[in-house]
């Protein structure tokens, strides 16, 4: 059973709320999770070895073995890695959600992925680093379902024919385009086709197997390709036709369309190291969205994978390269919800200074932000409290600030300015209003889900819906508080809306005003545990300052890495990896490098077991 | 010979209605010989809008045939004796557990089952439209369709702890496997024409099949081959693969024409919601018209959709108005847009009454058909499951008596399950069951 799943809960029933539904701007509702934060386990009590092995040989004919994962040599990551792990408490720290619970026991279990179909951004990062195509074949596959706030969870990456008749259309055309098109052919096609046939389609096919299959290939499972190939000459066709389809084929197998990782005994619940080629992409797809490159096959057959040196240096060379960008398009666009700017739909009455360059402006900047995280160091919390950000001259615009000379995003200070941090970034507040106005209520349930991951009590059983709330004219404050008088809406309401109502400064798509409805704005607030603020600037500070912050976002950041919720069952490992790595997150002053390591060198990401 | 079938669309445009110019259809060509030979088909589609309906002026004042034709329905008037309004039934299962009846209601909407309520476990029953595709879709080379206008949000969570795949999918090929939808024209158009070579010699045909048979042949030994490897819940998803090969192989294999109808020029690309809308309402036209399939599932919007309606003056959210709290001005709001919903219905079922059918030419393709139009909800401030808006138009080929109003108390708890089974019968699938269905839905 699922854990974390908590009530989840939000207040779609309360009849003025309309808040909860998240269809366009998914805005919506609450999030699986609840649980606080399990204790400990060490995460790092990974193997030993030093030695980071990689470099050097260039994967790709890798032939050998079938079935691909080796039992990772060495040290495998100690699965019970039980010792609570690092530093203790500290659970109390900025203040509340604080009360101090002991460390969670150190699982033995350490969970399994389900077989894991490519999502479409994986489906095109792959192909684009496995054929060097530009295409994105992908953008035309159906949309991914996400769970738990993201789709790259294996449980809901359902298949359908429409997806197989897709694959098939992309198959196709990147076939044909891989070997009529020069510059791809010539990483392809690496020996004379014409003139030596047969032996050349099969070395052909003997080194991109093992690459789009991500693990070597055994010599049966290349003559099995080379059926089309013999097909070809029945038909008497050229040996070019069949390898296109040999190729087709090899795009169209489950080994290019899951990420597979195996079970040397599928119905056995007894923990084992994955495979070195299965961490290898473990590790590419968490943080590149896409295949291993030749330095991680070559670290896999090198059999270095399991040893933390070696993730380390993977992790830090990964992070360095333009390929992590997908970490920020693919976990903080939905973490932050930035992929949702791209759908907002403010009144253009209403809001006639949103247009797409507005709009553009300020995704990037929402970009530019995490990628200082990412690329730059800056510690995690800084998110709420940095004093700068990055503006080209319509955001400033729109900001009230000094034109920045620049149709391109800049650094910008913002000292002295009533912003500061993402909570007072355009995107994220027009992604949580409504196309007329803003909602308090959203915002103060995102901060909730999103950032604190707690989750909004639910309403009561047979709450009557149909009440038609007491009209009240005055500003959205006013209006909700007459909400919130209605006991059933309250319960809800209650803990949403206080949070949200200090960002009433920004309007619904973010630009700064001191009035609502022609009365003055209050902008005063209060948390959950009942610390109040004024204003976003405190808000933020409190939320970068509360204990939930830095679990939250350490839970996320787990799930999308493993690409499945988080479990609490008795005996699972999770409750005590997720706890110690919280502590080394928090430990470190919030560093992401930091972050990532500790998740790419726990035991639940280098273990799995079968499934009795 | 070929002739052109379809002909004076544009006179059944309803009142309001924006009339686009779809040169592409005007192209097609319909290889009637064997059409006209063979008995019309039964077809069967269902109809999804989402966050519910104004219900006060949806819902006729009188049962019957002599009901006075509510102000929504108005667009429907022309039709009147082929569409019966039933009110008064109720979708039990679609009840979520806590909050969420825009996914629930979404998820059982054709399943009439209940949704397990998780982010990650996804838990439903077969829908009506894929019990059919089971029973009759080998007749055509596509088994059935998913056609919809949105894809889904790209961020956040779907519907209060609901999985995204409840809120999006309405077809169900079992209880774990949601159908996704096309959502663009030109893929919809590319699904109905795909491989369709007119020019095609048998020869090449044929190597054209042995070559897709050896990909296939190939991929299937390498899932049966990793299934041994894999545990139970992995195996699962290693099924829903090979079903979906299998489906493929049946496509590609087919040894039928695999159209009767010459392609047209494909429908232009666009991104605006009322274009778009009658394009893939001229698309199911033309996919049944073609015999391409004859079971089309379509949504109009994903569960609870915010989608705005500037074409209508209104650039609220939908979902957000549809929590009216009573407050005149949503209502009214709702009562423009459930109005242009019904304009755009009633836009598809003239479309299918003006293609001609049967061998002297006397039927036609409404008269042949069963049309399921409802929403996931009744009322969009109550969330309520019973009293559901339900239209049910088409002849169902003579099986159905429409052009009356059917009105159910709803303390009768009515199924919708037993209108839909209904329903099925009408296409020659006896006996189905589905999710809490007791039997047929007599009156209809």
């Amino acid at each position: 059973m699922k854990v974390f799943r908590g009530a989840a809960i939000i207040a779609a029933l309360c009849s003025a709320c309309t808040a909860t539904i998240a269809d366009p701007p998914g805005r919506n509702s609450s999030r699986d999770r609840g649980g606080g934060g399990g204790n400990g386990g060490s995460s790092g009590s990974t193997s030993t070895t030093g030695t980071t092995g990689t470099g050097t040989t260039p994967t790709t004919g890798t032939t050998g073995t079938g079935g691909g994962s080796t039992g990772a040599g060495g040290g495998t990551t100690g699965a019970g890695g039980g010792s609570t792990g690092g530093a203790g408490g500290a659970a109390g720290s900025g203040g509340q959600g604080g009360t101090v619970t002991p460390p969670p026991p150190a699982g033995t279990d350490p969970g399994r992925v389900t077989l894991h179909r490519l999502n479409r951004v994986e489906y095109n990062n792959t192909v684009r680093d496995l054929l060097g195509t530009t295409r994105a074949p992908a953008d035309d596959f159906p949309i991914d379902d996400r769970g738990n706030g993201f789709d790259n969870i294996a449980d809901v990456l359902t298949l359908s024919p429409l997806h197989v008749e897709n694959y098939y259309t992309a198959a196709v055309a990147l076939v044909d385009e891989a070997l009529t098109t020069a510059s791809l052919r010539s990483r392809l096609v690496t020996c004379d086709l014409a003139a030596q046939g047969a032996t050349c389609a099969r070395t052909v096919l003997t080194n991109f197997a093992p690459l789009a299959w991500r693990r070597p290939v055994a010599t049966t499972e290349v003559d099995a390709l080379m059926a089309s190939v013999t097909l070809a000459g029945t038909q008497m066709d050229a040996v070019e036709q069949g390898l296109k389809i040999a190729l087709r084929a090899v795009l169209m197998s489950p080994n290019f369309i899951f990420r597979v990782e195996s079970d040397p005994s599928p119905t056995s619940s007894t923990p084992h190291s994955l495979g070195q080629y299965e961490i290898a992409s473990r590790l590419s797809y968490f943080l590149w969205s896409s295949m291993p490159d030749a330095d991680l096959f070559a670290a896999a057959k090198a059999a270095t994978l399991g040893q933390t040196s070696s993730l380390q240096a993977q992790v830090t060379r990964m992070l360095a390269s333009p390929k992590a960008a997908a970490i920020s398009d693919n976990f903080a666009g939905q973490w932050l919800y930035t992929r949702q700017i791209a759908d907002a739909t403010p009144d253009p009455k209403l809001y006639p200074a949103f247009d797409d360059s507005l709009r553009a402006a300020m995704k990037l900047e929402m970009e530019a932000m995490f990628r200082e995280v990412v690329v730059n160091g800056m510690a995690a919390d800084k998110l709420l409290t940095a004093d700068f950000t990055f503006a080209n001259d319509r955001l400033a615009k729109h900001y009230g600030l000094p034109a920045v000379g620049s149709a391109t995003p800049v650094k910008v200070s913002l000292a002295g300015t009533a912003r500061g941090g993402i909570l007072s970034q355009g995107g994220f507040l027009t992604v949580t209003s409504h196309q007329n106005r803003t909602s308090p209520t959203l915002r103060g349930k995102w901060i909730m889900n999103q950032l604190l991951c707690l989750t909004v009590p639910a309403p009561p059983p047979d709450v009557d819906t149909s009440i038609d709330p007491t009209k009240v004219m005055g500003t959205l404050r006013q209006q909700l508080e007459a909400h919130r008088s209605n006991p059933a809406c309250a319960v809800c309401h209650k803990t949403m809306d206080p949070i949200g109502l200090g960002l009433e400064n920004y309007d619904a798509i973010g630009a700064h005003r001191t009035t609502d409805n022609g009365l003055p704005i209050d902008s005063s607030g209060e948390l959950p545990d009942g610390r109040r603020f004024s204003g976003g600037p405190e808000l933020a500070n409190l939320v970068a300052a509360d204990v939930n912050f830095g679990r939250c976002l350490v839970e996320q950041l787990y799930t999308y890495a493993l690409g499945r919720a988080p479990e609490a069952t008795t005996g699972h490992m999770d409750p005590a990896v997720l706890y110690g790595i919280t502590q080394s997150f928090k430990g470190n002053g919030y560093g992401f490098k930091d972050l990532v390591t500790q998740i790419a060198t726990s035991p639940t990401f280098l273990n799995r077991r079968g499934e009795p | 010979m070929s002739i052109h079938r379809v002909a004076g669309r544009r006179a059944f445009l309803a009142g309001g209605a924006a009339i686009v110019a779809l040169p592409f259809l005007e192209s097609i060509e319909l290889r009637t010989a064997s059409a006209q030979a063979m008995p019309s088909p039964r077809r069967l589609l269902y109809y999804y809008v989402p966050n519910g309906i104004h219900m006060a002026t949806f819902k006729p004042t009188a049962a019957g045939t002599a009901y006075p034709m509510p102000a929504m329905l108005m667009p429907l008037d022309a039709l009147r004796s082929d569409f019966t309004v039933v009110t008064g039934l109720e979708n039990a299962p679609a009840k979520p557990d806590g909050p969420g009846d825009h996914a629930s209601g979404t998820a059982g909407f054709i399943t009439c089952a209940h949704a397990f309520k998780s982010e990650t476990t996804i838990q439903l029953g077969i829908s009506a439209d894929q019990v059919a595709a089971k029973a009759i879709g080998s007749a055509t080379r596509i088994t059935s369709m998913q056609i919809g206008l949105a894809g889904g949000s790209t961020a956040g969570n779907c519907d209060s702890g609901y999985g995204c795949a409840y809120a999006r999918n309405i077809s169900w090929s079992d209880a774990t496997t949601p159908l996704p939808k096309l959502v663009d024209p030109v893929k919809v158009f590319d699904q109905i024409f795909a491989g369709v070579n007119p020019t095609e010699s048998a020869a090449a045909a044929a190597k054209r099949r042995a070559y897709d048979k050896s990909v296939l042949d190939a991929i299937t030994s390498d899932a049966k081959g990793l299934g041994l490897k894999l545990g139970r819940t992995d195996n699962v998803k290693l099924e829903q693969y090979l079903t979906s090969v299998r489906a493929l192989e049946t496509k590609l294999m087919a040894m039928t024409p695999v159209s009767q109808c010459t392609p047209g020029t494909k429908p232009p690309a666009t991104s605006d919601f009322p274009t778009k809308l009658t394009l893939m309402s001229d698309l199911m036209v033309l996919a049944m018209q073609c015999d391409a399939t004859r079971i089309i599932s379509f949504m109009l919007g994903n569960a609870g959709s915010g989608q705005t309606h500037p074409h209508l003056g209104i650039t609220g959210g939908h979902h957000d108005i549809s929590h009216h709290a009573s407050d005149a001005t949503k209502l009214s709001q709702l009562a423009t847009i459930g109005l242009w919903e019904i304009t755009q219905l009633a836009y598809l079922l003239n479309k299918m009454k003006s293609v001609t059918e049967g061998a002297d030419g006397s039927s036609n393709m409404l008269y042949n058909s069963t049309v399921f139009f409802s929403s996931e909800i009744s009322d969009g401030n109550r969330h309520n499951h019973d009293d559901m808006p339900i239209i049910l138009a088409g002849h169902g080929g003579g099986a159905l008596q429409p052009g009356k109003h059917l009105s159910f108390p709803t303390n009768m708890k009515q199924k919708v399950a037993n209108l839909l089974v209904t329903m099925l019968g009408t296409a020659g699938v006896a006996n189905a069951t589905l999710g809490d269905s007791t039997g047929p839905l007599a009156g209809l």
